[in-house]
C-alpha cells in the first residue's frame, strides 16, 4: 500500500515536471541576435505602422498596452509596456517575434523584417515614462505663446517628399526664427480640408516644423496640390501660409452624369434601355395603327361594293 | 361550323338568335334602378374627390411611410382583372377552343372596363392630379412607373380593338334591328358597323386583325402585369424584394380574372336570360379553368411565402410575423382559405361547378383577391429596410379613412356602368360568331 503511495507520488511529481520546467524556462536568445540593431529610425511614420500592424497581429492576444489585459494563457502573453517584454534588447524582441514559442506564433514569414521593426518602435515607445516620440518634433518641445508678427513659409525637399514650413518674426529686415509654435499642414480639399498630421507640431530651435508628404494623396490632374500651413497654437491671430506643390497622384475627374446609366436623365439612360423601350413601343403602336389601316378599308369595301 | 345551313334554315337560325340576343337591350325592367345604384357610388365617390382635391391627400390615411394603400391596392387589382380578356379570347382562342365564343365578349368587356379605370385610379392616388402630364413630360425611361404608363395605355388601346372588331358585324345586325332606338343610339350602330355588308374581304380583313392582335395582345397583357409587380419588386422593401413577383403577379391577375368572368356570366346568363347559350357546360369548363389557375398560383403562394419564412431574414421577419401571427393575421389567413385553398378544393368536385355555387364561390375569390392586393401593397410599407424613428403614430400604421374608402368606390361603380352601357348597347354574346357556329350562311349576317 505505502509503496503504491510512494509511487502515485513520483508519477504525480515526474509528469508535472516538464510542465513545470517549461513554463518557467527561459527564453533565451544567442548572443548574436540580441545584439543586433534596429536599423529603421523611430519617427512618427515608423511608430504609427508599427502601432496598426500591432493591433491587427498582437492585440488579440497581447492586449492593449498598459492595461495588461492580454489572454488568460500559460504562460501569459505580456503586456507589451511590462518590463518582461521591454527588458529585451531589440534583437531579442525579433527573434522572439520571429520564432515564436508555445502559443506566441512564429511571425517569421508571415511580417516581413522592416515591419517587425516597426513593431518593435512602436513597442519601445510604448516604454513606460516615455511618451510617443519622433525626430520630427523637438524632444523636450513645448507650446510658447508668441506676442510679435509670425509670418510662415514653406520650403520642399522633392527627394524625400517633404514639407518643411518655417515660421519667423520679420523685425527690422531680418527674419528671426520662432520657435514653440504649434503648426498644423493641410491639403485643401472639398468641405474639411485634410490635416497632413495628427497633433500639431511644435516648431524648433530654427523654427521649423516638417510633415511627409503622403504618397497616395490625389491631386487635379496634373497632380497639383493645395497645401496650407497654419499656427494652431502660440498665436493669437491666424497666420496661415499656403502654396501649390506637383506631388499629389493625378486625377482626372470624371463627372460621373457624363456616363449613361440608370440613375442619370433620361436621354443619357443605357442604349439596352432606349432601345428595347422605344423597339417595343414603335413595333406594338406601329401593329395597331397597322389594325386601325385596316379597319378603316372596311367601309371603303363596304362603299365601293353598294355603289 | 358544324355543318352548313341551306338559306331557309340560315335565316331561321339567325332570326332566333338575333332574337335571344337582342331582346334584353329592349327589356328595361330594374335597369333604372341599377343605374341609379350607380349613380349614388358615384356621388359619393365625387364627393370624397372634392374633399381630396381640396384639402390634399392628407384626408386619407396615407403619410410617410405607408404611401400607397387602398388606391394602389385598387389600382394592382384592376389591373390583374383585366387580364383575363388575354386569357380568354387570345390564349384559349389561339389555342381554337371552342366553347369560349359564348363567353369572349363577356371577358373583353370586363377586362377593357378594368384595364380604362386602373389608370384614372392612379389619378385619384395623386395628390396634384394637375401634374400627371408632368409623368410624360418629364418622362424617366429608366423608372418603371413610365413603363407602367405606356403598358397600361397600350392595354387598353388593344383591348378596346378587341372588343369593338367583332362589334363590328353585330352593329351591321343592329343598325337593321334596332329601328326604333333613339337616334344617338342607331348613330352608334352605324359608326361601330363601319360599312360592314358581310363580304369575303371583310371577313378577311376582320379575322386576320383579329387574330394579330390576339397575338399581340399576349405579350404586353404579360408586361402589363409583370411592370406592375416591378413597380414594388424593384424597390428595397421586405415582402416586395422577390424575384419572383411577376409569375406571382400574373398567376394571381388570373384566378381573378376568372372569377370575374363566372360572376359576369352568371349574371347575363340569369337577368339576359341566356341559359341556352351560357350553358352549365360553359361553367363547368370555366370551373376547371379556375382550378388551374389557382392552383399554379397556389404553387406561386408557397414560394412566395414558404422560402423566405424558412430563412427568416432579419428584415422578413417583422413583415412574415405580421402576416402570418400578427396584425394581418386574420386577414392573411382568410384570403388564403375563403379565397384560395377552400374554393380549389371545393372546385374539384362537379356539382360545385354548377352555375350558382360556383357563382357563389367566386365572389368569395374576388373577394380575396382584392384583399391580398391589400395584403401586398400595404404591410410592406409598415416594414421599411431603415429605422423609423420619432414619426408620430400614424406615420407607422396605416389606417384607410372614410373619404379613401368612399373614393375607392367610384372607380368600381366606373367599371360597372362601363360594363352595362355596353351590354346594353350590344349583345354580350356575338350573334355573329354563334350564328356562324350553329353554319348559318356568312353572307346574311349583316
Ligand atoms: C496567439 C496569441 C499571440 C499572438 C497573436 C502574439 N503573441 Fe506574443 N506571445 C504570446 C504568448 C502566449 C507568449 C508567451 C510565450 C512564452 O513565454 O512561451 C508571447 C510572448 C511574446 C514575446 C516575448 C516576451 C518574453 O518572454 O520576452 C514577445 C516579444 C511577443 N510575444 C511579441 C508579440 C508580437 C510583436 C506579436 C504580434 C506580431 C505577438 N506577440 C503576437 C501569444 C501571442
Amino acid at each position: 500500500m505505502n509503496r503504491h503511495i510512494y509511487l502515485i507520488f513520483a508519477l504525480i511529481f515526474f509528469g508535472c515536471l516538464p510542465v513545470l520546467t517549461y513554463s518557467q524556462a527561459v527564453w533565451t536568445v544567442s548572443s548574436a541576435d540580441a545584439a543586433k540593431k534596429n536599423p529603421v529610425p523611430a519617427n512618427d511614420k515608423s511608430v504609427n505602422s508599427g502601432k496598426s500592424l500591432y493591433n491587427a497581429q498582437c492585440k488579440s492576444c497581447h492586449g492593449d498596452p498598459g492595461k495588461g489585459n492580454g489572454l488568460p494563457l500559460v504562460p501569459k502573453p505580456q503586456d507589451p509596456t511590462s518590463d518582461i517584454i521591454q527588458k529585451n534588447s531589440d534583437g531579442a524582441l525579433l527573434y522572439k517575434i520571429s520564432n515564436g514559442r508555445g502559443a506566441m506564433p512564429r511571425f517569421k514569414d508571415v511580417i516581413k523584417d522592416e515591419d517587425k521593426w516597426n513593431i518593435i518602435n512602436y513597442i519601445r515607445s510604448l516604454k513606460k515614462g516615455k511618451t510617443a516620440s519622433s525626430e520630427t518634433s523637438v524632444p523636450d518641445a513645448i507650446i510658447q505663446s508668441f506676442e510679435g508678427k509670425v509670418e510662415l513659409a514653406f520650403r520642399f525637399v522633392d527627394s524625400t517628399k517633404t514639407i518643411i514650413v518655417k515660421a519667423v518674426n520679420p523685425k527690422e529686415g531680418v527674419l528671426i526664427p520662432v520657435p514653440g509654435l504649434g503648426i498644423t499642414v493641410f491639403a485643401k480639399r472639398y468641405f474639411r480640408d485634410l490635416k497632413l498630421n495628427a497633433d500639431a507640431l511644435i516648431t524648433n530651435a530654427d523654427g521649423e516644423v516638417e510633415v511627409d508628404f503622403p504618397g497616395s494623396l490625389p491631386g487635379d490632374s496634373i497632380g497639383n496640390v493645395l497645401l496650407l500651413a497654419r499656427v494652431t497654437e502660440g498665436v493669437s491671430d491666424s497666420v496661415a501660409v499656403s502654396a501649390q506643390i506637383g506631388w499629389g497622384k493625378p486625377f482626372v475627374y470624371i463627372n460621373p452624369r457624363s456616363e449613361r446609366s440608370l440613375w442619370n436623365s433620361t436621354w443619357m439612360a443605357p442604349w439596352w434601355l432606349l432601345l428595347s423601350y422605344f423597339g417595343v413601343v414603335i413595333g406594338v403602336w406601329g401593329t395597331i395603327f397597322y389594325i386601325v389601316l385596316e379597319v378603316g378599308k372596311l367601309k371603303k369595301i363596304g362603299s365601293q361594293q353598294a355603289s | 361550323m358544324n355543318q352548313t345551313l341551306n338559306q331557309e334554315d340560315s335565316k331561321n337560325t339567325l332570326r332566333k338568335i338575333e332574337d335571344d340576343l337582342i331582346r334584353p337591350l329592349r327589356n328595361h325592367k330594374g335597369f333604372e334602378l341599377w343605374i341609379l345604384f350607380l349613380l349614388l357610388m358615384f356621388i359619393i365617390g365625387g364627393y370624397a374627390y372634392i374633399i381630396q382635391l381640396k384639402d390634399g391627400l392628407g384626408v386619407t390615411g396615407l403619410r410617410d411611410y405607408v404611401s400607397w394603400g387602398l388606391y394602389i391596392s385598387n389600382f394592382v387589382f384592376f389591373v390583374a382583372a383585366s387580364l383575363i380578356g388575354m386569357l380568354i379570347s387570345s390564349v384559349l382562342g389561339l389555342l381554337k377552343i371552342k366553347w369560349i365564343t359564348p363567353i369572349s365578349r363577356i371577358a373583353e368587356m370586363i377586362a377593357l372596363a378594368f384595364a380604362m379605370w386602373a389608370g384614372l385610379v392612379i389619378i385619384i392616388d395623386m395628390g396634384r392630379p394637375d401634374r400627371f402630364p408632368y409623368v410624360l413630360l418629364h418622362a424617366r425611361l429608366q423608372s418603371p412607373i413610365l413603363w407602367d404608363v405606356t403598358v397600361v395605355t397600350t392595354y387598353v388601346a388593344i383591348s378596346t380593338l378587341l372588343l369593338v372588331l367583332p362589334l363590328i358585324p353585330d352593329a351591321s345586325i343592329l343598325k337593321r334591328r334596332m329601328t326604333d332606338a333613339p337616334k344617338w343610339q342607331q348613330f352608334i350602330y352605324t359608326m361601330v358597323s363601319s360599312g360592314w355588308i358581310a363580304s369575303p374581304e371583310q371577313y378577311a380583313i376582320i379575322r386576320k386583325s383579329m387574330r394579330i392582335l390576339a397575338i399581340l395582345i399576349v405579350p404586353v397583357a404579360l408586361a402589363i402585369h409583370t411592370v406592375t409587380s416591378w413597380l414594388f419588386a424593384s424597390t428595397l422593401r421586405p415582402g416586395w424584394d422577390t424575384t419572383i413577383f411577376g409569375p406571382y403577379f400574373v398567376t394571381g391577375a388570373f384566378v381573378a380574372g376568372v372569377a370575374a368572368v363566372i360572376i359576369g356570366m352568371y349574371f347575363f346568363r340569369v337577368n339576359y336570360r341566356l341559359a341556352n347559350y351560357i350553358t352549365d357546360f360553359h361553367f363547368n369548363r370555366m370551373g376547371q379553368l379556375l382550378v388551374l389557375v389557382s392552383l399554379v398560383y397556389f404553387y406561386f403562394n408557397i414560394n412566395e411565402f414558404l422560402v423566405p419564412a424558412y430563412k427568416m431574414k432579419t428584415m422578413d421577419v417583422h413583415h412574415l410575423h405580421g402576416l402570418f401571427a400578427g396584425k394581418h393575421a386574420v386577414m392573411f389567413w382568410s384570403v388564403q382559405l375563403f379565397g384560395l385553398i377552400i374554393p380549389l378544393i371545393l372546385l374539384i368536385f362537379r356539382p360545385f361547378r354548377k352555375p350558382l355555387p360556383i357563382m357563389v364561390i367566386s365572389i368569395f375569390v374576388i373577394i380575396g383577391a382584392w384583399l391580398k392586393r391589400y395584403l401586398i401593397v400595404v404591410p410592406a410599407q409598415e416594414h421599411t429596410f431603415l429605422p423609423i424613428q420619432n414619426v408620430p403614430e400614424n406615420f407607422m400604421v396605416y389606417q384607410p379613412t372614410a373619404v379613401e374608402i368612399m373614393l375607392t368606390l367610384l372607380p368600381i361603380a366606373g367599371v360597372l356602368l362601363i360594363i352595362t352601357i355596353i351590354a346594353k348597347l350590344f349583345p354580350v354574346i356575338p350573334i355573329w360568331e354563334i350564328a356562324h357556329e350553329k353554319g348559318v350562311d356568312e353572307s346574311i349576317l349583316k
